[in-house]
């Protein structure tokens, strides 16, 4: 039986100690300690499974003394995605120029923290890890020194260090009133405070700075312009977006666990999930940028997932954790995909980047593979989830706000798939600006298409389409959920995904493309003043919300 | 009852580090501004469960006088990782100051291109 510790410290140390190996050396190397570790996270599962919640205290302390690392259903699943696409993204690197020790270094240390992240038991472990892991994403989001985006790295750094001195204030507000900072043991205390109010101020202290992780409405603002920084290779954004965002929303989940006995704010938070929902395709819709476009799509997304999470019912609950896993795996092939396609365009505007599909065969496959996951295609993995979360909220009264959601969603990515449409649908748009035309025209066939790129896309998207064929086995495997599916199921889904295509279509080719109000949006910023107050009126807004409920 | 005390200068120091996030358009005040915030803090957890007259707990002493060793531990990370990413945040605004020639937030908005 391995450690639960072994999988937080083995990349770390591998990657330490062979650092100064020769380049390719220290890459086969590395990939050989992902294998290792996908191997081990699988076993963790098993282990899991069999014996139901591992909790293991480091360095042989007591229980409420040592560091925790739990591992339940929950966390050891995410454990294993994150093993499974970094793996995946580090082999779609294999053949980049950028691949030099220190990016696989703090790559492969992303990977330790995240894990360690998924498997901490201890609030304060989880504050020393969130700070190491934004420091490790601060340089790799600027890693390409051409086109520094040190604006974007800075914002995010200071903003994110602005929220973590709130969380660490919290921590002294919790120790102080609970004595502890074991999360389990924190649940069992927290039931028996007799006035819930005196946790309102540790709860909205931290709630707010995981709240600023998982890129909640209003602190979304730093997201873009992280996600989609112009400095950041693609396989970083595919880990932000696909991971990262993760862990603030699991964190987010297992505080309101612990604090439930205290204050109940599932519906606070199922809303707040609507509107994050709701905003997030909005803004997609406005951009132009293929990276920002996938970046508010991701905050669109973790508002889905934070309403399925809310909703109460058994089946929106393991439906929204299928859904963090799919979107794990299909926001990373779209972005992986997008930067090779942005790269062979020269451009990152959707609006001229035309007819990819003949110069980029598997590319556009497996895109497009991405595509009917995020938007819910029948037989895809995104499906599944989403109709669980649906199936979870149906009899109450916001059911159909599910399908504005996922009606939005597919109107995002009709506009994503623009970049399909041959040269001549474009053209009476393009008629304005002649001097663009050749840049259309000789689109280079995409340099530097390796087979690891083509065989990762590609396996990405099969694994699109497995997570939607096996969903059943799959939940049952990892969460022990059995999906109710019949036979009539499929037919519903068809249904419903046509509908909302035409519908989708019809809205964004009718009336989103034609509006020009959408280009003062698109130019909107916000300062980091602007940022900073957001996020403390958040703050005020959770805290009066708990202080009256409590 | 006793106003000065080191909890309340704790949080007296956490707010005017917010105020100055809140309105300074500075980059290097708001730097500081978060820091003197983390301090705060730090100064918050320090002093949780301290009681007047108690001992560090160091070496082998007295445990019943010992202050809570937990929290001072901790500290010590808490200020290590403070120094760290004060230093990272420094370092990224140097290279900004030396590309935009500016260290106002908004006129550094206005200078990074729109896309």
């Amino acid at each position: 039986m391995i450690p639960l510790y072994v999988l937080v410290l083995l990349p770390v140390f591998v990657a330490t100690l062979g650092y100064f190996l020769p380049r390719t050396v220290y890459k086969h190397l590395l990939i050989g300690v992902q294998l290792a570790h996908t191997t081990l996270a699988v076993l963790a599962v098993a282990r899991v499974r069999d014996a139901g919640r591992v909790v293991e205290y480091l360095g042989g302390w007591s229980e409420n003394i040592g560091i925790a690392l739990v591992a339940d259903r929950l966390s050891i699943t995410l454990v294993l995605l994150t093993s499974t696409v970094f793996l995946l993204l580090f082999l779609f690197n294999y053949g980049k120029r950028y691949m030099n020790n220190t990016f696989q270094f703090l790559f492969i240390m992303l990977q330790g923290v995240t894990v360690g992240l998924f498997l901490a038991g201890d609030i304060f472990h989880v504050y020393v890890l969130i700070e190491l892991s934004m420091l490790t994403i601060a340089t790799l989001i600027m890693y390409k020194r051409d086109k520094q985006a040190l604006y974007d790295g800075l914002l995010y750094v200071v903003i994110n260090l602005f929220g973590m001195t709130f969380f660490l204030l919290g921590v002294g507000f919790l120790y102080k009133s609970l004595g502890t900072l074991d999360l389990t043991t924190m649940a069992t205390r927290v039931a028996m405070i007799e006035n819930p109010r005196a946790l309102a101020l540790p709860f909205a202290l931290i709630v707010s700075a995981v709240c600023l992780k998982a890129a909640i409405l209003p602190l979304f603002s730093w997201l873009p312009s992280a996600h989609g920084a112009l400095s950041a290779p693609s396989a970083v954004s595919a880990v932000l977006s696909g991971l990262q965002v993760k862990v603030g929303l699991y964190f987010l989940v297992r505080l309101q666990q612990v604090f439930l006995p205290a204050f109940d704010t599932t519906l606070f938070f199922f809303f707040l999930g609507l509107v994050t929902a709701v905003v997030g395709f909005s803004i997609a819709l406005v951009h132009r940028d293929v990276k920002l476009i996938l970046a508010f799509s991701t905050v669109s997304q973790v508002g889905l997932i934070l309403m399925g999470l809310n909703s109460g019912t058994d089946a929106a609950y393991w439906g929204s954790v299928f859904h963090i896993m799919n979107h794990a795996l299909f926001k990373a092939l779209l972005f992986i995909t997008a930067g090779a396609i942005t790269h062979a365009a020269g451009t990152r505007d959707i609006t001229r980047i035309r007819n990819i599909a003949p110069k980029a065969p598997l590319f556009a496959l497996a895109s497009l593979f991405g595509v009917l996951g995020i938007t819910g295609g029948p037989f895809f993995n995104g499906s599944v989830s989403k109709y669980l979360i649906q199936a979870g909220l149906a009899g109450q009264p916001w059911e159909p706000l599910i399908y504005l959601v996922n009606l939005g969603t597919t109107m995002v990515f009709v506009k994503y798939l623009q970049m399909f449409l041959p040269e001549r649908a474009a053209a009476g748009e393009r008629a304005a600006e002649p001097s663009d035309v050749a840049t259309h025209h000789d689109l280079p066939r995409i340099p530097g298409r390796s087979f690891a790129m083509n065989s990762v896309a590609l396996l990405m998207g099969a694994m699109c389409l497995g997570g939607g064929l096996f969903a059943a086995p799959i939940m049952d495997l990892l969460f022990g959920h059995t999906l109710p599916i019949s036979g009539a199921f499929y037919l519903d889904k068809f249904l419903i995904f046509g509908g909302t295509l035409v519908v989708a279509v019809a809205l964004y080719y009718g009336v989103v493309h034609r509006l020009e109000v959408l280009s003062a949006v698109r130019e909107f910023r916000f300062t980091f003043n602007g940022v900073a107050t957001l996020f403390t009126l958040f703050f005020a807004v959770v805290l009066t919300y708990t202080f009256l409920i409590g | 009852m006793q106003f000065v005390t080191a909890q309340n200068i704790s949080l007296v120091l956490f707010f005017i580090g917010l105020y100055g996030v809140l309105t300074k358009r500075n980059i290097i005040k708001t730097i500081v501004s978060v820091n003197i915030m983390d301090f705060g803090a730090i100064l918050f957890l320090i002093t949780v469960n301290y009681t007047p007259g108690s001992i560090p707990p160091i070496g082998d002493t007295d445990f019943a006088r010992m202050a809570d060793p937990l929290p001072q531990a901790l500290m010590i990370t808490a200020i290590v990782i403070g120094l760290s990413v004060t230093a990272v945040s420094l370092t990224i605004f140097i290279s900004l100051f030396r590309k935009h020639g500016t260290a106002d937030w908004e006129h550094v908005i206005r200078r990074v291109p729109k896309r």
